[in-house]
């Protein structure tokens, strides 16, 4: 189905693509250190938030991200600072740790739905950072850790290393909607009984997406503590990093391909924008743009997009009509 | 041999028995029909065989292995289909990924994409709704969502296959063209249990009837034998004027 579609793709949207790639190529090399420092932080947070929207596909609900983004960060910061293990092996160490501890998680969590496995969720990052901020000989309390930065400071390898981290995620994304992974999930996410009578065992693919968004998220956390060079236990477990990792796929569009991206690079841009522009008082701006999101665009940007615009570009942003041609 | 049989099948909920060691198997290929008032246990014993509940006693066999504990996505890969007496489309899916999804999951070899959207599109077809397989699954009339169900239940390709009330708010033509449906469907070898209130549909395609009433199964037999049983006129059909 998959190659029909691309297939299915004009010259002229050939070009295009091939246009965005090299413009995010070049990219690095043309803007100035803060846009570039920007960019590597909005990519972090996009990959936060198409790892949360992968396991939302299964109407899961985390509020609890950062407890893996901060497993990933200290994980790899601990690595390094007691064996010197090169950063990007602490990164994935610091993502299977963080399936080793969903698969945990899930098993005593994932039996609950809805609002329970959510504050459940809550309390594992909260439990973690209150382990983070007692166990100071270990992890450094309050004081946090600092390791070197990231290839000696070069923001250029860093934006590729977090955007092919992005483009993993996406690639998994993109499996999970042309599987049969997209019908267990979207019938697990609809009703996990009726699921289960159709021969679907819900435990083992919500397990599964979950394995999958911590790993991703416990990997950014990883890269993170590098790239920044210093972590204290409020930075990668606090709450606000739950928030925006939900937040984000909310406006851009939820179980969409690139709705978590767009939503990441607007809220982000504009979070940003209205931190220089507006010295006080920003987030109360931003606070209103959220609530009138939700009250207006419930199928978040991409859904806005996709009602509007033709079928080749919802296409690009979601592969997921699944209408047949009788 | 019996594809499905209940020996002594008691399910308590608190203290209250909601089944009260109940025995009974199927023949091959019939058409059995299980009748009673309501809150007499019906619902409760298709739960226990499509594995929602677990018996608190007694035991299920399905094709002679033991089926008590299993889980439904379990019992589903072993060839047990069915349908809900309170519809539950998949909402925001169309038809077609509603039936689609149990031709994915369900008993026998993993299939390709491609080949279980044809099967899909043919158990549509089969259900009379081939016409619609794009619509949103809420979206159709009663009938047609109805029909989607028993798709839906086919598609797991079940040799058994359980009917709640398939036939409930249906009007007089509709229930004909089910009747007809439930027919084909035992023609393709499935063996079939069929919640009904419609004692004509009742009459007119059962080839044996279990009568429950507070749990206990009060009578069995052929539909002719059963409207003429004493404690069923009683307990559920009611005098004749």
């Amino acid at each position: 189905m998959m190659k029909e579609k691309l297939k299915a793709l004009s010259i002229k949207s050939w070009l295009g693509i091939v246009f965005i790639f090299l413009f995010l190529f070049y990219y690095p090399f043309w803007v100035t250190p803060y846009f570039l420092h920007l960019t590597v932080i909005i990519i972090m947070y996009a990959v936060l938030s198409s790892s949360w929207d992968f396991l939302a596909r299964t109407g899961q609900c985390s509020v609890g991200q950062a407890g893996f983004f901060g497993i990933g960060a200290y994980t790899a910061a601990l690595l390094y600072i007691h064996f010197k293990i090169p950063p990007i092996l602490g990164m994935f160490a610091g993502g299977f740790l963080s399936i080793f501890v969903s698969i945990i998680l899930g098993y005593l969590c994932l039996r609950m739905r809805g609002i329970y496995f959510a504050i459940s969720t809550i309390a594992f990052a909260e439990a973690l950072m209150v382990f983070s901020l007692m166990f100071r000989s270990f992890t450094g309390g309050a004081m946090g850790l600092s390791v070197p930065p990231l290839f000696e400071g070069n923001r250029i390898p860093s934006y590729f290393l977090i955007f092919s981290l992005l483009v993993c995620v996406l690639f998994f994304v993109v499996w999970a909607e042309n599987s049969r992974l997209h019908f267990a999930f979207a019938s697990i996410r609809e009703n996990e009984d009726v699921a289960n009578i159709l021969g679907i065992n819900p435990t083992k693919y919500k397990i599964l997406a979950f394995m999958v968004s911590s790993f991703f998220t416990g990997f950014a956390g990883g890269f993170y503590v590098h790239y920044t060079t210093f972590i204290i236990p409020y930075d990668v477990f606090g709450l606000h990093i739950s928030i925006a990792c939900l937040i984000m796929p909310i406006l851009g569009g939820l179980y969409t391909i690139l709705g978590p991206v767009i939503g990441t690079l607007i809220l982000m841009s504009l979070t940003e924008y209205l931190r220089v522009t507006i010295t006080y008082g920003h987030q109360i701006i931003y606070g209103i743009i959220l609530v009138m999101v939700v009250l207006f665009l419930p199928q978040g940007i991409v859904g806005l997009w996709k009602q509007s615009v033709g079928s080749v570009k919802s296409l690009l942003l979601n592969v997921t009509s699944h209408e047949v041609k009788l | 041999m019996n594809l499905l049989e209940f020996k002594d099948v008691t399910k308590y909920f608190g203290g209250l028995a909601a089944l009260k060691a109940v025995s009974f198997y199927t023949q091959p290929e019939e058409i059995l029909g299980l009748i009673g008032p309501n809150g007499a246990g019906k619902t409760t014993l298709f739960n226990l065989i499509s594995g929602v509940y677990s018996p608190s006693s007694g035991e299920i066999y399905l094709n002679k292995d033991s089926i008590k504990g299993l889980k439904p996505y379990q019992i589903c890969k072993m060839g047990v289909g069915r349908t809900f007496q309170i519809m539950q489309p998949f909402g925001n899916m169309t038809i077609l990924e509603n039936v689609l999804t149990g031709v994915l999951f369900g008993r026998g070899s993993r299939l390709q994409l491609n080949e279980a959207r044809k099967k899909a599109i043919d158990l549509c077809e089969f259900v009379g709704i081939g016409d619609k397989v794009g619509a949103i699954a809420t979206e159709v009339t009663l009938a047609d969502q109805k029909r989607m169900e028993i798709a839906r239940a086919l598609a797991v390709k079940p040799m058994l296959i359980l009917f709640d009330e398939v036939m409930a708010g249906l009007n007089p033509t509709e229930i004909d063209e089910a009747i007809d449906l439930v027919e084909r469907v035992r023609k393709m070898g499935i063996t079939i249990i069929l919640i009904e209130h419609i004692m004509r549909v009742v009459m007119n395609i059962c080839d044996r009837v279990i009568v429950l009433h507070h749990g206990e199964k009060i009578a069995e037999g052929t539909s002719e034998v059963i409207s003429k049983d004493k404690e069923v006129i009683n307990a559920y059909l009611g005098e004749e004027i």
